[in-house]
């Protein structure tokens, strides 16, 4: 099916693409349908598109790329409703927020999403006694190696 | 607002399948014990706000994915 998006215009996608978060994301609880759309080349970012909006999209990195030492625990509740059976098919990414330009870049540790890419199904979860930031730099050495507990 | 009274140990129950149950109270604050189904979400207001906030800031703009492209090059260079 052909979809709007914000950021790449008109893209051509397959239902089976969308994946389904049930209970939206804070503050965008209505919206419950989004692809994750890839930049080109290698590159840990990827547009994570509402099917629903065309001007909802966010930012989404995989934590891993850009910072050290991030751990999620997906509690037994979460795993059940995500229908998580194996780790493989477990996706998590986390949300990143531009302030005045791209290059200063945070990302939110605190509430990553778990996608199920088998299940097609995902959720922010939130992890509260992590310690982890909101706004965690991104984009320079020292930033890198605060976010360890 | 439904106001209820409630002790140590006592019970409030929600549908029918939320239990919430006083554990504790000192010092003006309350220890809640909450069972309920996992496909129901239950966090502290205040860090579920907090987190509405950023992805309101975060689904904020168009980018330039041309941008964003050359930056996330640049992280896996640094990464080696």
């Amino acid at each position: 099916m052909e979809l709007m998006t914000r950021d790449f215009g008109k893209v051509d996608i397959d239902q089976n693409e969308v994946i389904k978060f049930t209970q939206g994301l804070p503050g965008f609880e209505n919206y419950r349908e989004y692809v994750l759309l890839t930049l080109p080349g290698p590159n840990p970012f990827f547009i994570l598109q509402s099917v629903e909006e065309q001007e909802l999209a966010f930012i989404t990195v995989d934590p891993w790329e850009v910072v050290s030492g991030y751990e999620v625990n997906i509690n037994d509740g979460d795993k059940s409703f995500l229908k998580i059976t194996n780790k493989e098919e477990v996706l998590i990414l986390v949300i990143g927020t531009i302030h005045e330009e791209l290059s200063d870049m945070t990302v939110n540790l605190a509430a990553p999403l778990i996608i199920n890419v088998r299940a097609k199904l995902g959720k922010q979860i939130i992890l509260e006694e992590s310690g982890y930031a909101v706004r965690q730099p991104i984009f320079s050495q020292e930033a890198k190696e605060q976010v360890v507990k | 607002m439904l106001v209820l009274t409630r002790k140590k140990d006592e019970k409030i129950i929600i549908g029918n399948d939320i239990v919430i149950t006083v554990l504790n109270i000192e010092g003006g604050q309350v220890s809640l014990g909450i069972s309920a189904p996992e496909d129901v979400a239950i966090y502290r207001d205040e860090i579920y706000a907090e987190i509405m906030a950023e992805n309101k800031e975060a689904a904020g703009r168009k980018i330039d994915l041309g941008q964003l492209s050359e930056l996330g090059k640049q992280g896996e260079k640094a990464d080696g």
